[in-house]
Parts: C-alpha cells; sequence; structure tokens
C-alpha cells in the first residue's frame, strides 16, 4: 500500500477555531472601543485649551483606524474560523479514505495470498492428474480474481480520495491565507519590530515544517487564548504552511491591535494634556473628564496587558530573551506558576487559566489568583500551601495585600478559607464555578446562586 | 428537555457526578457503553468544534476512573446544544451513549457544528448565564 498517498490531514481544527473566534472578539473589542471613542468626542464637559482640542484631535481621528483594525480583525478571523470546518471536513474525509483504503488493502492481500495458495493447489492438482494420467480439474485461482480486481478499485478510490481531501486541504488554506492577507491591507499596518522577531521562527519552521507544524498547530490552542499578537502570528504560520509570507502577513495584520490600543493609550494621554507614559504613569490617568475616566479605566490594563503580553509572548513562545512574565515549573504534578507582571500569579499553563490571567481586571490594592478549582478542593497535586508559597514569590505581591482569588467553588469548598489563613489577609472567591465569557464582560460569571465571599 | 429558561438551549450530558450547577440526576455511568457509535468520529469532531461560551476555572479529574483528563468544565455550544468541554474525554474514553436527537444532528451535519458569528454568540452565551439581553456587564 503505498502509505505516502495516505497520510493523514495534520492540524488541529479545534485550535484554529478557536484562534478565528479570539481575533473575532477582539474585533468586536476595538469596535466597542471606537464606538466609545465616538461617544467620547461628542461631551466636552466644559473642558476647554489647548490639550483639550489635541485630546479632541486624536479622539476624531483614532476611530477611523479603529474602524480598519476592526475589519482587519473581523476577516481574519472569519477566515480562520472558515478553514477550521474545511479543516474538519477534509480530516474526516482523509480519515474515512484511509480507513476504507486499510480495508481495501487488506481484502487485497487476502484476496492474493488466497489466489497464490489456490494456483499452488491447482499446480498440485494438475500433477497429480496427469500422473494419474487423467484430466486436470478446473482450476480455482481464476475464482479470486474478481476479488482482487474489487479491492483494488477500491484501494484506488481511497487513495484518490485521500488525495482530493488533501487537495481541498491545501487550497482552503490558499483561500484562508489569501483571506488573511486581504485583511492586513484593511487594517493599519504596524512598526515592523515583533515581525521581525518572527521572522527567525517563520524561516526555521519553513525548514522543519512537517515536525513544526504539529508542534505550532498545539501552540494555536495557547494563542487563541492568550489574543496573544506576536505568538497568534505563529500559530497562523503553523496551519499555513508552507505559505509563509502570507503568515507574515497575517502578523502584519495581527500586529494592528497593539497598534490601535497604543493609539488609543496615546490618544487618552493627550486628553490628560501630557504627551508619554513615562511622564504621567499610568495613574494619571485617573484625572481625566468624566466622560474620559471611564474609558481610560478600561483601556488602561488593556493596554498594560497588551504590550506586556505581546513581548512576553513572542519572547515566551520563540525561545528568545527573558519573559517578562517569570515562570516555574513546581515539581512533578504540580502546575507550573506564572507571575504575571500585571499583578497575577497564574497556577497552569491550560487555556482557561491564561484567559483568566490575562482578561480579568486587577481592582487597585488586589492581587489576582488563577488556579483551577474543584467542588471539593483544589485539584490533584495542589495544595494551599503550594498556591500561597506561588503568591508570595510573586514579586509585586506584599503581605497584607488582598486577594481575588478565581478558582471555582473556592468560597464553599475550603481552599479560600484556608489561604486567607496561611497569608494572613483577606481572600475574596466564588461559592460556584466561575466562568469568563470576555466577548460579554470582563466580569466572571458565577453560577445560579453563587456569590462572591471573602475570607480573613 | 428543552429548558425555556435558557432561551431554548438544551443542557447535553450535565452528569451528576461533574456537581456543577447545571447538573442532572442522570449518573454517567449508566451511559457508559462497551461499542463505540458508528458515529464516533463525526461526534468526537462536532463536540471539540463547537463555540465555546467561555472559559471555567474548573477542571477535573476522570470521573469515572479518576485519572488526568485534558479538559475544563467550560460551556460549549453549536447554538442549541450546550456541553461542557470535557464531554468529548468521556465519548471518546467511554463510549458515552448521548440522545439519538443529537446524534441525528451531528449526522445530517456532518461533523460540522453550524458557524455561529459573534452577535449570535453573544445572544446564546446571555441565554445560558441567563443574563439581561441588554446589559452590558453581568
Amino acid at each position: 500500500m503505498p502509505t505516502d498517498a495516505l497520510a493523514p490531514i495534520a492540524g488541529d481544527p479545534a485550535a484554529v477555531n478557536a484562534a478565528g473566534r479570539s481575533l473575532q472578539a477582539i474585533a468586536a473589542d476595538i469596535a466597542d472601543t471606537a464606538a466609545r471613542l465616538r461617544a467620547l468626542a461628542n461631551q466636552t464637559n466644559g473642558w476647554k485649551g489647548q490639550a483639550a482640542t489635541r485630546a479632541s484631535t486624536r479622539i476624531v481621528t483614532v476611530p477611523p483606524k479603529l474602524d480598519k483594525a476592526h475589519a482587519s480583525y473581523a476577516s481574519a478571523g472569519a477566515a480562520l474560523v472558515r478553514y477550521a470546518r474545511t479543516l474538519a471536513d477534509v480530516q474526516y474525509e482523509s480519515t474515512r479514505a484511509r480507513s476504507a483504503a486499510v480495508r481495501a488493502n487488506n481484502d487485497l492481500r487476502a484476496a492474493q495470498i488466497a489466489r497464490d495458495a489456490a494456483r499452488e493447489a491447482d499446480s498440485r492438482a494438475a500433477a497429480a492428474a496427469q500422473s494419474a494420467n487423467q484430466p486436470p480439474p478446473p482450476p480455482t485461482a481464476a475464482r479470486y480474481d474478481a476479488a482482487i480486481d474489487d479491492a483494488a478499485s477500491r484501494l484506488k478510490h481511497a487513495t484518490a480520495a485521500n488525495t482530493a481531501a488533501h487537495e481541498k486541504q491545501q487550497h482552503a488554506a490558499r483561500t484562508a491565507a489569501a483571506a488573511i492577507k486581504d485583511a492586513s491591507h484593511q487594517g493599519v499596518h504596524n512598526k515592523p519590530w515583533w515581525r521581525h522577531v518572527t521572522s527567525d521562527a517563520l524561516h526555521w519552521a519553513s525548514d522543519h515544517w512537517a515536525k513544526a507544524l504539529r508542534a505550532l498547530t498545539h501552540l494555536a490552542t495557547v494563542i487563541s487564548a492568550l489574543a496573544g499578537i506576536a505568538a497568534l502570528a505563529l500559530s497562523v504560520a503553523g496551519i499555513f504552511f508552507p505559505p509563509l509570507e502570507l503568515a507574515a502577513a497575517a502578523c502584519e495584520t495581527v500586529s494592528a491591535a497593539s497598534a490601535a490600543i497604543a493609539m488609543l493609550g496615546d490618544t487618552v494621554l493627550a486628553a490628560t494634556g501630557h504627551q508619554t507614559w513615562t511622564a504621567v504613569g499610568l495613574d494619571a490617568l485617573a484625572i481625566l473628564p468624566t466622560g474620559a475616566s471611564k474609558l481610560a479605566r478600561k483601556a488602561t490594563p488593556a493596554l498594560r496587558r497588551v504590550l506586556i503580553r505581546s513581548a512576553d509572548d513572542a519572547e515566551r513562545h520563540i525561545g528568545r530573551g527573558a519573559s517578562s512574565a517569570a515562570a516555574m515549573a513546581e515539581g512533578p504534578g504540580k502546575p507550573a506558576v506564572v507571575h504575571e507582571p500585571w499583578g497575577v500569579t497564574r497556577l497552569g499553563r491550560d487555556h482557561d487559566s491564561i484567559i483568566f490571567a490575562h482578561h480579568t481586571p486587577v481592582e487597585p490594592g488586589e492581587h489576582n489568583v488563577v488556579v483551577h478549582g474543584l467542588p471539593d478542593g483544589w485539584p490533584a497535586g495542589v495544595t494551599s500551601e503550594d498556591v500561597a508559597a506561588a503568591i508570595r514569590k510573586h514579586p509585586d505581591w506584599h503581605e497584607g495585600t488582598p486577594i481575588c482569588l478565581y478558582s471555582c467553588h473556592a468560597a464553599s469548598n475550603g481552599t479560600a478559607a484556608e489561604l486567607a489563613a496561611l497569608l494572613d489577609t483577606s481572600v475574596r472567591a466564588p461559592t460556584t464555578a466561575v466562568t469568563l465569557d470576555f466577548t460579554l464582560s470582563a466580569k466572571p460569571i458565577l453560577d445560579e446562586g453563587g456569590i462572591w465571599k471573602t475570607f480573613h | 428537555m428543552e429548558d425555556v429558561s435558557l432561551g431554548g438551549l438544551v443542557p447535553l450530558g450535565f452528569f451528576r457526578e461533574f456537581k456543577s450547577g447545571r447538573s442532572n440526576n442522570d449518573s454517567i455511568r449508566d451511559f457508559v457503553s462497551s461499542e463505540p457509535s458508528r458515529h464516533k468520529a463525526i461526534i468526537l469532531s462536532y463536540l471539540r468544534l463547537g463555540d465555546r461560551m467561555g472559559w471555567t476555572m474548573e477542571k477535573s479529574p476522570d470521573v469515572i476512573d479518576g485519572t488526568h483528563q485534558p479538559d475544563s468544565a467550560s460551556p460549549v455550544t453549536d447554538g442549541h446544544w450546550v456541553w461542557r468541554a470535557d464531554l468529548a474525554h468521556y465519548v471518546e474514553k467511554y463510549n458515552l451513549r448521548l440522545p439519538q436527537e443529537f446524534i441525528d444532528t451531528v449526522v445530517a451535519r456532518n461533523g460540522i457544528p453550524p458557524e455561529i458569528t459573534p452577535d449570535e454568540h453573544r445572544r446564546i452565551a446571555r441565554a445560558w448565564y441567563q443574563l439581561p439581553p441588554n446589559e452590558a456587564t453581568p
């Protein structure tokens, strides 16, 4: 059987789908921000002067750029979602074809063996008949010819079906890549710094694409959770090998978000009459006029997270340099501890934990802790002492800092109370499962009847 | 059974062993089968390709044998049915039997859930979480 003609179709449709959904969610966020800015532009609140004029100018000019970023993200997200469906479809077709090929091949070999045996039997019977001076009996081998022809035909069709599935996948990949390239043209082109950072990885991947494909499509799962900008480009590269140039174009598309959000931050700063972040610091945003302060509070953590996350994820996933988020493995069977630099201690590298760490706001004066929880306690291998030790190692956590514990059932399974006692501080936690759908809100949702409880 | 309060969404596979807020009284053990469904491959595809309605900080070990399993309790939907992300693990490992109506849907769709737009996603998620339709935040 020609094994190369029966290769499976690589890729993880669920991961690709999740990546597309993340892009669509970002698009929705950008659209929302643009709408808020437009509303803000219509508010004066009596604010006058040079700073007000500059702010007004920037506020008016930013939304059209955000619209472009929105279009980019929405288009790229839709392309990925469509590709995920096609990938799933062709993988299914390929699996069926390969199964049919295996069956046909088995039937073929069995029929060939039977025919060979029959031929030998025919020969022996003919020899025996000849020695007995009798006419040879009718040969039996020919009766297997039809079965052999049938199996060979089925094998041929199955192989062709698998080839067709591969061709469909390649066509879909090209189509999606082209759509993403188009999306990049719709958007705001950004500074190329992290494109340079990613280019090495892309070239490396082009040399090792078959091997890298599996790793990178797996990476897409993490990336989709992060909406990590530079890293997401790698997932696209993993999905659309070998058209790496198109994947690089996708990098530009994705980078538009950081540009857009940076512009938003710049705008908000201009509204304060200041020029740079360093001059005023993030907290200065609180002095904004009424209309802007709400926006600023919303924008600041997002901006901070996105900027840090972009660099961090690019470095972490590409394997370059030191990550701004310290990560350490806590021993066999223990979840990895990650100290996010925006005041979050995360235990675990899974999709859910990453999403929570990156999308839930850190309230002033609090420290967020993200770790899975169960109705009857911590997951296997995790203890309250582990969690407390992980928090203490966070460089920004100080004795007495209150904890917001994003861990399901933590207020009803005893873990929040234990943690409060160990750290001698207050711990706020949910009584039920806690879910975050950041397309709805940055506020996590509790199951019916759930409340937040604080332990001291 | 369809729950009108959930906007027509139908919970799928919320067994009592999961001890979640949506759990019903059915035991997962009663749905374990030694024989896989002939549609198992596309059922798994469908379960894994659904639209995720959020991320949940609950990831339990396999509730039948206590071993590690990779998925969390995050809700996933096709716009009508809602299941936990870890349901696919149990279908794959234990050939879990699912309602015929669901299987018919999966087969009719060849294992590919329908596309859900971001707006539809928000509407469905609000119904599932029982949030007011026009409220910005829960």
